[in-house]
């Protein structure tokens, strides 16, 4: 460096010079500063929406099978006292039947008719879930009640008016109703059901589908700035082929049958994609590099060209998937599903880097990518049921249709994704 | 409070921070914007536009090297851009002028103070008061002006050369209007 006196003489003054700037300036910048974190704060706000309404939703619906199983419960025991009721009540009208061709043996054919039947009922009623009809039927030891008091000659009963037993019966039909009432009520499932859903993987940056990056690719290689007299230089330089990396995704998502074999959802969920590259030595100093289409801009810190050092690059999305699965066999146990669907995700921040080779060095400024992202998965996904809740695992694929860089001209990045994804729905 | 704790407290965005980190290098880093412009308000507007730079680019600066240093880049980054984006300066931030100039050995005595040098800077074209600026006070190389501007390094030398030529030819003319003026009050 030149140490003439003049230069020398020049720097001493000017490090001299300063002013006071007015108060106008400080008020704008701190205006600036204070935008910028209440641009930051929507996605806050999102996020934390869209938790709160995930956890109220999955509250509900838990609360709600909570309920139904009390309900059940319930019904049960009503159904039980109601069946007493109603034993009785023909009992009383047996009793008092004038009609004469009952005798003792037709008496014990009907009443071992009744518990044959009756345990028949107790039978499916151990296997499966209990039946409306079944309410009405009497219970084991109705039926022996029943058998009792009809096979002895000395009714042990003590004599029911006409009026009484109607009383009686029509009370058990209104129970019988209510019940029926609350019980389709509490069958009514709601169609939407909640899932929570986790993937782990590998993620890089293609050409295309097919087609892995070319190391230039995401460098601005084809593109020398305009203003730059000399041209592009002699020698392209070329960044660090990047490697697959690190990726994982979680969210949440909402689930309904549109048919026998094809279901819908619709989610919310946080999406990290990595790749690896190896760079140079990091420097704290402002530079002017070029950033597609000859744009140029200024950066305060870069990393020169070279292997030292592995560097990440993150990206960090918001996705909001939307999918529909076929069931591709019958088995009502493990049904063996294929996904597909797309989503539009939201890069809320990224520290990845561009390279420019003109000055053959990398930047980060994350201005530079296309914020949106629209992308298309597939997955084929086997289910198995775990006590009372549905567990999905298979294979999935994402890319992305959108270019990765907004002026990467016909070198566009597309962020891929391959990984085990997992939902679960309780 | 120190420097790293002056730091650590605006990463985390305390306004007094903030505010003592503005006050702290508001009033040299306007010295320099008012070399690279050509008025006051300009000069507060590029000093404006670094400052916000600075808050949000906090998080990058590594402790490598002195805040103060890392600051006076942003600016120095920030006027360039000024000076691009801003129609009045675009004319005469031209650099068209390739052919070599020889850079004198002439070292005249500086009898002017701060402002009135940096006055004389500013009457430089945009273009040779860039250059001179980057290297004389700021002291980059001509490759690095080359990159910074986008130019050729031989533009920047030659630039360099004819700014410096100027200025002491005004510097000398300024000194002898003085003298001239004291011999006359004689």
């Amino acid at each position: 460096m030149h140490e003439n006196k003049f230069e020398r003489q020049v720097r001493e003054k000017m490090d001299q010079l300063g002013f006071d700037p007015t108060d106008s300036v400080w008020t704008r910048v701190d205006q600036e500063i204070k935008k910028d974190k209440k641009r930051r704060k929507p996605l806050f706000w999102i996020l934390l929406t869209g938790l709160i309404v995930a956890g109220g939703v999955t509250d509900l619906m838990l609360n709600q099978k909570e309920n139904k199983r009390s309900d059940e419960a319930n019904h049960k025991v009503r159904a039980d006292e109601s069946g007493k009721i109603v034993s009785a009540g023909s009992n009383s009208a047996s009793l008092h039947s004038e009609n004469p061709a009952l005798d003792t043996k037709g008496v014990k054919i009907s009443a071992k008719k009744i518990k044959e039947k009756t345990e028949k009922n107790a039978v499916a009623e151990n296997n499966t879930f209990q039946k409306s009809e079944d309410i009405a039927e009497p219970p084991i030891e109705t039926a022996a009640a029943n058998e009792n008091a009809l096979s002895s000659d000395t009714p042990k009963a003590a004599p029911v008016s006409g009026e009484q037993t109607n009383k009686t019966v029509r009370a058990d039909s209104v129970s019988g109703k209510e019940n029926a009432k609350i019980k389709n009520k509490d069958t009514k499932k709601s169609p939407w059901s909640i899932g929570f859903t986790g993937s782990v993987g590998a993620s890089n940056v293609n050409q295309s589908l097919f087609q892995s990056q070319n190391p230039t690719s995401l460098s601005y290689s084809t593109y020398y700035p305009a203003n730059a007299v000399s041209g592009p230089p002699a020698v392209i330089n070329t960044p660090s082929a990047a490697n697959a990396g690190f990726s994982f995704v979680v969210g949440v998502f909402v689930n309904r049958n549109l048919s026998k074999r094809i279901a819908g959802s619709i989610g919310l969920g946080y999406h990290y994609y990595s790749t690896g590259i190896h760079i140079g030595t990091p420097v704290d100093s402002a530079r002017t590099v070029y950033s597609g289409f000859a744009l140029s801009t200024s950066v305060n810190s870069y990393y020169r060209n070279g292997d030292g050092k592995d560097y990440t690059n993150q990206y960090h999305f918001i996705e909001l998937p939307v999918n529909l699965s076929f069931q591709l066999n019958k088995s009502p146990k493990t049904p063996l599903n294929w996904e597909a669907g797309v989503s539009l995700a939201w890069l809320i921040s990224s520290n990845a880097l561009h390279f420019d080779p003109y000055t053959n060095v990398y930047f980060e400024n994350d201005q530079l990518f296309s914020k949106i992202q629209w992308n298309v998965q597939t997955a084929i996904l086997i289910g198995f049921p775990v006590h009372d809740h549905k567990i999905q695992i298979g294979p999935q694929v994402q890319y992305s249709l959108s270019s990765l860089l907004k002026n990467s001209g016909s070198y566009p990045g597309h962020l891929i994704y391959f990984g085990l994804k997992c939902s679960f729905i309780p | 409070m120190n420097q790293s704790q002056l730091l650590h407290d605006c990463l985390k965005g305390k306004a007094s921070a903030q505010r003592e980190l503005y006050t702290l290098f508001a009033c040299p880093m306007l010295g320099l914007c008012y070399r690279y412009t050509k008025s006051m308000a300009d000069a507060e507007d590029v000093l404006q536009e670094g400052f916000i730079k600075v808050f949000k680019n906090l998080h990058q600066f590594t402790g490598s090297g002195e805040l103060g240093a890392w600051i006076r880049r942003i600016m120095v980054n920030s006027a360039i851009n000024y000076l691009k984006k801003e129609s009045r300066y675009q004319y005469d931030l031209s650099f068209s002028d390739k052919t070599l100039h020889p850079v004198s050995d002439e070292n005249p005595e500086l009898i002017l103070n701060a402002k009135e040098l940096a006055d004389l800077i500013r009457q430089l074209p945009t273009g040779y008061q860039t250059v001179f600026n980057l290297y004389a006070v700021e002291g980059y190389g001509h490759g690095e002006i080359g990159n910074i501007l986008g130019i050729h390094e031989g533009t920047s030398k030659s630039q360099y050369a004819r700014a410096r030529a100027l200025l002491i030819s005004w510097i000398s003319k300024n000194a002898l209007d003085q003298k001239t003026g004291i011999y006359a009050r004689k």
